[in-house]
Protein backbone atom coordinates (compact mmCIF):
# COMPACT_ATOMS: atom_id res chain seq x y z
CA UNK A 1 0.00 0.00 0.00
CA UNK A 2 2.78 2.40 0.97
CA UNK A 3 4.56 1.58 -2.25
CA UNK A 4 1.39 2.30 -4.21
CA UNK A 5 1.02 5.70 -2.55
CA UNK A 6 4.64 6.52 -3.28
CA UNK A 7 4.14 5.48 -6.87
CA UNK A 8 1.00 7.62 -7.20
CA UNK A 9 2.71 10.61 -5.63
CA UNK A 10 5.63 10.21 -8.01
CA UNK A 11 3.34 9.75 -10.98
CA UNK A 12 1.36 12.89 -10.18
CA UNK A 13 4.59 14.83 -9.67
CA UNK A 14 5.88 13.64 -13.05
CA UNK A 15 2.57 14.72 -14.55
CA UNK A 16 2.95 18.24 -13.20
CA UNK A 17 6.50 18.44 -14.52
CA UNK A 18 5.39 17.29 -17.97
CA UNK A 19 2.48 19.74 -18.18
CA UNK A 20 4.68 22.58 -16.94
CA UNK A 21 7.12 21.92 -19.77
CA UNK A 22 4.60 22.68 -22.49
CA UNK A 23 5.05 26.34 -23.33
CA UNK A 24 3.25 27.75 -26.31
CA UNK A 25 5.31 29.23 -29.13
CA UNK A 26 3.28 31.44 -31.48
CA UNK A 27 6.00 31.28 -34.17
CA UNK A 28 5.90 27.49 -34.19
CA UNK A 29 2.15 27.67 -34.76
CA UNK A 30 2.53 29.31 -38.18
CA UNK A 31 2.87 25.86 -39.73
CA UNK A 32 0.09 24.41 -37.58
CA UNK A 33 -2.85 26.74 -38.13
CA UNK A 34 -3.64 25.49 -41.66
CA UNK A 35 -6.50 23.41 -40.25
CA UNK A 36 -7.85 26.37 -38.25
CA UNK A 37 -7.97 29.01 -40.96
CA UNK A 38 -10.19 26.92 -43.25
CA UNK A 39 -13.08 27.91 -40.99
CA UNK A 40 -11.93 30.48 -38.42
CA UNK A 41 -10.36 32.93 -40.89
CA UNK A 42 -13.36 33.11 -43.22
CA UNK A 43 -15.72 35.98 -42.35
CA UNK A 44 -19.24 34.67 -41.88
CA UNK A 45 -18.25 30.98 -42.05
CA UNK A 46 -20.96 28.89 -40.45
CA UNK A 47 -21.12 25.59 -38.60
CA UNK A 48 -24.40 23.76 -39.04
CA UNK A 49 -24.62 21.09 -36.39
CA UNK A 50 -27.24 21.04 -34.97
CA UNK A 51 -27.75 24.81 -34.82
CA UNK A 52 -26.55 27.06 -37.63
CA UNK A 53 -24.09 29.61 -36.26
CA UNK A 54 -20.95 31.50 -37.19
CA UNK A 55 -17.82 29.80 -35.93
CA UNK A 56 -16.32 31.84 -33.07
CA UNK A 57 -13.74 34.57 -33.40
CA UNK A 58 -10.67 33.11 -31.71
CA UNK A 59 -8.16 35.93 -32.31
CA UNK A 60 -7.52 37.76 -29.03
CA UNK A 61 -9.12 34.97 -26.99
CA UNK A 62 -7.46 34.05 -23.68
CA UNK A 63 -4.59 31.58 -24.16
CA UNK A 64 -5.55 29.30 -21.29
CA UNK A 65 -9.16 29.21 -22.42
CA UNK A 66 -8.12 28.08 -25.91
CA UNK A 67 -5.95 25.32 -24.38
CA UNK A 68 -8.87 24.20 -22.18
CA UNK A 69 -11.37 24.29 -25.05
CA UNK A 70 -9.12 22.22 -27.35
CA UNK A 71 -8.45 19.71 -24.57
CA UNK A 72 -12.20 19.49 -23.90
CA UNK A 73 -12.76 18.62 -27.58
CA UNK A 74 -9.88 16.13 -27.45
CA UNK A 75 -11.32 14.36 -24.40
CA UNK A 76 -14.85 14.46 -25.79
CA UNK A 77 -16.19 16.78 -23.09
CA UNK A 78 -17.21 19.00 -25.98
CA UNK A 79 -18.76 16.79 -28.62
CA UNK A 80 -18.66 18.97 -31.75
CA UNK A 81 -17.65 16.37 -34.39
CA UNK A 82 -15.24 18.37 -36.58
CA UNK A 83 -13.55 20.11 -33.64
CA UNK A 84 -13.16 16.74 -31.91
CA UNK A 85 -11.47 15.31 -34.98
CA UNK A 86 -9.07 18.23 -35.23
CA UNK A 87 -8.24 18.40 -31.52
CA UNK A 88 -7.60 14.64 -31.40
CA UNK A 89 -4.92 15.09 -34.05
CA UNK A 90 -3.09 17.74 -31.97
CA UNK A 91 -0.33 17.10 -29.44
CA UNK A 92 -0.13 19.08 -26.19
CA UNK A 93 2.62 21.15 -27.83
CA UNK A 94 0.47 21.83 -30.93
CA UNK A 95 -2.38 22.99 -28.68
CA UNK A 96 -0.08 25.27 -26.67
CA UNK A 97 1.44 26.78 -29.83
CA UNK A 98 -1.91 27.44 -31.50
CA UNK A 99 -3.30 28.97 -28.29
CA UNK A 100 -0.28 31.29 -28.05
CA UNK A 101 -0.69 32.25 -31.73
CA UNK A 102 -4.36 33.20 -31.53
CA UNK A 103 -4.24 34.83 -28.10
CA UNK A 104 -1.56 37.24 -29.37
CA UNK A 105 -3.66 38.54 -32.28
CA UNK A 106 -4.83 42.11 -31.82
CA UNK A 107 -7.36 44.40 -33.46
CA UNK B 1 -43.40 53.51 -60.24
CA UNK B 2 -45.70 56.55 -60.39
CA UNK B 3 -47.14 55.40 -63.68
CA UNK B 4 -47.83 52.04 -62.09
CA UNK B 5 -49.67 53.73 -59.24
CA UNK B 6 -51.73 56.11 -61.43
CA UNK B 7 -52.58 53.35 -63.81
CA UNK B 8 -53.61 51.08 -61.02
CA UNK B 9 -55.86 53.80 -59.60
CA UNK B 10 -58.37 52.65 -62.12
CA UNK B 11 -58.13 49.36 -60.37
CA UNK B 12 -58.61 50.14 -56.69
CA UNK B 13 -57.63 46.64 -55.57
CA UNK B 14 -54.21 46.72 -57.22
CA UNK B 15 -53.54 50.22 -55.86
CA UNK B 16 -54.32 49.10 -52.33
CA UNK B 17 -52.06 46.12 -52.82
CA UNK B 18 -49.11 48.36 -53.70
CA UNK B 19 -49.75 50.65 -50.73
CA UNK B 20 -50.05 47.67 -48.40
CA UNK B 21 -46.80 46.14 -49.68
CA UNK B 22 -44.98 49.43 -49.17
CA UNK B 23 -46.43 49.83 -45.67
CA UNK B 24 -45.49 46.27 -44.71
CA UNK B 25 -41.91 46.56 -45.94
CA UNK B 26 -41.54 49.88 -44.08
CA UNK B 27 -42.92 48.29 -40.91
CA UNK B 28 -40.54 45.32 -41.25
CA UNK B 29 -37.62 47.67 -41.83
CA UNK B 30 -38.46 49.72 -38.74
CA UNK B 31 -39.19 46.80 -36.43
CA UNK B 32 -35.90 44.93 -37.08
CA UNK B 33 -33.53 47.21 -35.13
CA UNK B 34 -36.20 47.78 -32.48
CA UNK B 35 -36.45 44.03 -31.95
CA UNK B 36 -32.65 43.73 -31.66
CA UNK B 37 -32.51 46.55 -29.10
CA UNK B 38 -35.16 44.84 -27.01
CA UNK B 39 -33.07 41.67 -26.81
CA UNK B 40 -29.95 43.65 -25.88
CA UNK B 41 -31.85 45.45 -23.10
CA UNK B 42 -33.35 42.19 -21.82
CA UNK B 43 -29.95 40.51 -22.05
CA UNK B 44 -28.38 43.23 -19.93
CA UNK B 45 -31.00 42.58 -17.25
CA UNK B 46 -30.45 38.81 -17.55
CA UNK B 47 -26.66 38.92 -17.05
CA UNK B 48 -27.27 40.93 -13.87
CA UNK B 49 -29.92 38.48 -12.68
CA UNK B 50 -27.71 35.42 -13.30
CA UNK B 51 -24.47 37.03 -11.99
CA UNK B 52 -22.49 36.36 -15.21
CA UNK B 53 -20.08 39.24 -14.52
CA UNK B 54 -19.00 37.63 -11.24
CA UNK B 55 -16.72 35.33 -13.26
CA UNK B 56 -16.65 36.87 -16.74
CA UNK B 57 -15.88 40.46 -15.61
CA UNK B 58 -18.09 43.58 -15.70
CA UNK B 59 -16.99 44.39 -19.27
CA UNK B 60 -17.09 40.69 -20.28
CA UNK B 61 -13.52 40.85 -21.55
CA UNK B 62 -11.62 40.69 -18.25
CA UNK B 63 -12.64 37.43 -16.54
CA UNK B 64 -11.47 36.66 -13.00
CA UNK B 65 -9.51 33.64 -14.29
CA UNK B 66 -7.56 33.57 -17.60
CA UNK B 67 -8.99 30.11 -18.18
CA UNK B 68 -12.39 31.76 -18.77
CA UNK B 69 -13.28 33.19 -22.17
CA UNK B 70 -13.36 36.71 -23.43
CA UNK B 71 -17.01 37.16 -24.51
CA UNK B 72 -17.52 40.84 -25.41
CA UNK B 73 -18.25 41.33 -29.10
CA UNK B 74 -18.22 37.59 -29.93
CA UNK B 75 -20.67 36.48 -32.67
CA UNK B 76 -24.23 36.51 -31.35
CA UNK B 77 -25.20 33.19 -32.93
CA UNK B 78 -22.06 31.44 -31.61
CA UNK B 79 -22.71 32.64 -28.04
CA UNK B 80 -26.28 31.41 -28.33
CA UNK B 81 -25.06 28.02 -29.57
CA UNK B 82 -22.44 27.73 -26.80
CA UNK B 83 -25.05 28.33 -24.07
CA UNK B 84 -27.42 25.81 -25.66
CA UNK B 85 -24.53 23.30 -25.87
CA UNK B 86 -23.81 23.75 -22.13
CA UNK B 87 -27.52 23.36 -21.42
CA UNK B 88 -27.50 20.03 -23.29
CA UNK B 89 -24.47 18.89 -21.27
CA UNK B 90 -21.81 16.34 -22.21
CA UNK B 91 -24.18 13.59 -23.33
CA UNK B 92 -26.18 15.62 -25.82
CA UNK B 93 -25.57 15.99 -29.55
CA UNK B 94 -22.89 18.65 -29.90
CA UNK B 95 -23.09 19.34 -26.20
CA UNK B 96 -20.52 20.56 -23.70
CA UNK B 97 -19.71 19.09 -20.31
CA UNK B 98 -18.56 21.69 -17.79
CA UNK B 99 -18.69 21.68 -14.00
CA UNK B 100 -19.79 25.32 -13.75
CA UNK B 101 -21.40 26.25 -17.06
CA UNK B 102 -23.78 23.28 -17.36
CA UNK B 103 -25.69 24.07 -14.13
CA UNK B 104 -25.55 27.80 -14.91
CA UNK B 105 -26.91 27.38 -18.45
CA UNK B 106 -29.68 25.10 -17.22
CA UNK B 107 -31.09 28.01 -15.18
CA UNK B 108 -31.66 29.93 -18.43
CA UNK B 109 -34.74 29.81 -20.63
CA UNK B 110 -34.17 29.79 -24.39
CA UNK B 111 -35.36 33.40 -24.44
CA UNK B 112 -32.77 34.30 -21.73
CA UNK B 113 -30.08 32.68 -23.91
CA UNK B 114 -31.15 34.63 -26.98
CA UNK B 115 -31.16 37.89 -25.01
CA UNK B 116 -27.82 37.29 -23.27
CA UNK B 117 -26.16 36.39 -26.59
CA UNK B 118 -27.49 39.61 -28.17
CA UNK B 119 -26.25 41.71 -25.25
CA UNK B 120 -22.74 40.19 -25.14
CA UNK B 121 -22.37 40.50 -28.92
CA UNK B 122 -23.31 44.19 -28.69
CA UNK B 123 -20.45 45.00 -26.28
CA UNK B 124 -17.18 46.51 -27.52
CA UNK B 125 -14.60 43.73 -27.58
CA UNK B 126 -11.03 42.84 -28.47
CA UNK B 127 -11.71 39.61 -30.38
CA UNK B 128 -10.55 39.49 -34.00
CA UNK B 129 -10.99 37.35 -37.08
CA UNK B 130 -7.57 36.94 -38.70
CA UNK B 131 -5.43 34.30 -40.33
Amino acid sequence: MKKLFAFLALASFANIVVSAEVVGDAKAAVNKVAMCIGCHAIPGYKATFPEVYQVPMIGGQNEKYIVNALNAYKKGERSHPSMRGIAESMSDQDIADVAAYYSQQKK
Amino acid sequence: MWRLITRSRKNKGAFMKIILTLACSLAAFLSLPAHADKRVEAGKAAVTKFNCAQCHGADFKSPIDPAYPNLAGQHRDYLQHALIAYKRGGEGTNGRAHAIMVPEARKLSNQDIENIAAYLASLPGTLVLKK
